[in-house]
């Protein structure tokens, strides 16, 4: 899901870099002090997620998460992604540092559109309403980072078809088991701290 | 304000239980190509950081002018080989993985020289024909031992490279903490003069 440095044309990375500034900036706007604990632990285990190998076939993934930051964080996703990429790009040169741009909006942006499709059903009364919304939610947004990645890699001169054919096949195993951690993660959090979930007043 | 406390805390255990734990099968991904000479051939290996192979990925394979020199798929096994490039220069090698993976390695001029140990002048190692009825231990050992120390560093050398590189594909839970750290670090960070900045404003 993170890609390499030199993949992409330095005009396709310097686009991908302001619109990614724009939604840290906006993100950061959203986030009150008060949920900045959320925002680290959560940008900690997404840091950690991407280190969880999985291996498919020939080919291989790894968790994303951003549809659980989407569901708990809202736009404040976009800094948490921002912040754990650019650790695992100068710890592990794991992905690339003129690729923060163009990977925070690949994974950040679908965590903000399914919060903004599914967010308020997770605060919904009705159980089995959330638990479909963060299955949804988990597996809606690693689908639509991977129609991002391959729209992203269309500009190296791959086919569209071509790419998203293989990264979504490679993410499929992975968008179902994202769509039962979030569901479950909904869940457990409904239970017990609900108040985690209602994060902006809409 | 000691319910959100308890809350954060909560969460903070529970990222951290779940750090602590993943490790122990965690993976960097990453993808990787080494190369070296053979005879006459440069054989090159790509794999993902863990040992996978990296199976049907293009290598395109470059001169320092930036000049394409040729191209390939790598085999079941990673793999891909090509004879070396009549003229001797570096050689960039670029291995292109799908998804946007992407990972280089750059073989030096003095690294290609071909195995040309036949136009090199022998040493005085060449047994003369008076000792060909002599056994073994007639060889002189201080003429054996250069020789096979230079046999050995040639073949030896990419060897210890591969391994260097090896062994720092592991990702250790030090690493991992120690990036959570950073992360809970700069936040905090912000999240200070974010709260300084808002009580200079305060009321009035």
């Amino acid at each position: 899901m993170h890609i390499s440095e030199g993949v992409l044309s330095p005009e396709v990375l310097a686009v991908s870099v302001v619109l990614g500034a724009v939604g840290v900036g906006y993100g950061l706007k959203k986030m009150d002090t008060e949920s900045v604990p959320k925002v680290a632990v959560l940008s900690s285990a997404f840091f950690v997620a991407s280190l969880v190998h999985v291996p498919i076939g020939p080919a291989h993934a790894h968790l994303v998460l951003n549809g659980l930051m989407g569901l708990l964080l809202g736009w404040a996703a976009f800094p948490s992604i921002f912040v754990a990429l650019l650790i695992q790009a100068v710890l592990f040169q794991f992905g690339g540092l003129t690729t923060l741009g163009i990977n925070t909006l690949n994974m950040a942006l679908p965590a903000v559109l399914c919060h903004l499709a599914f967010g308020r059903f997770t605060q919904n009364g009705r159980p089995f309403l959330a638990h479909a919304a963060g299955f949804l939610a988990g597996a809606g947004a690693v689908l639509l980072s991977g129609i991002m990645l391959a729209a992203s890699l269309v500009f190296t001169g791959e086919s569209f078809t071509a790419a998203a054919g293989l990264v979504l096949i490679a993410h499929l195993p992975v968008m179902v088991m994202e769509g039962f951690i979030t569901m479950f993660c909904v869940a457990f959090l409904k239970k017990v701290r609900p108040e985690v979930l209602t994060i902006y007043a809409k | 304000m000691r319910n959100s406390l308890v809350k954060n805390a909560f969460f903070a255990l529970a990222a951290m239980c779940f750090a602590l734990l993943a490790p122990s099968w965690a993976l960097a991904h990453r993808i990787s190509v080494f190369a070296y000479s053979e005879g006459s051939r440069v054989v090159t290996e790509s794999y993902f950081s863990g040992g996978n192979p990296a199976k049907g990925a293009r290598i395109e394979v470059f001169d320092p002018a930036g000049k394409k020199l040729l191209e390939g798929r790598t085999d079941r096994q990673g793999g891909f080989s090509f004879p070396i490039p009549k003229e001797p220069s570096d050689l960039k090698i670029v291995l292109v993985a799908s998804q946007g993976h992407r990972g280089e390695f750059t073989l030096s001029a003095a690294e290609l020289r071909p195995d040309d140990d036949a136009a090199r002048p022998q040493p005085e190692t060449v047994v003369p024909k008076a000792q060909e009825t002599a056994s073994y231990r007639e060889v002189s050992p201080d003429a054996l031992e250069p020789l096979i120390d230079r046999v050995l560093t040639k073949r030896l050398a990419p060897l210890y490279r591969m391994v260097a590189e090896l062994k720092k594909e592991r990702v250790s839970p030090t690493e991992v903490a120690g990036g959570i750290g950073y992360i809970v670090g700069i936040l905090g960070i912000y999240a200070y003069f974010k709260s300084r900045g808002s009580s200079r404003d305060g009321p009035g």
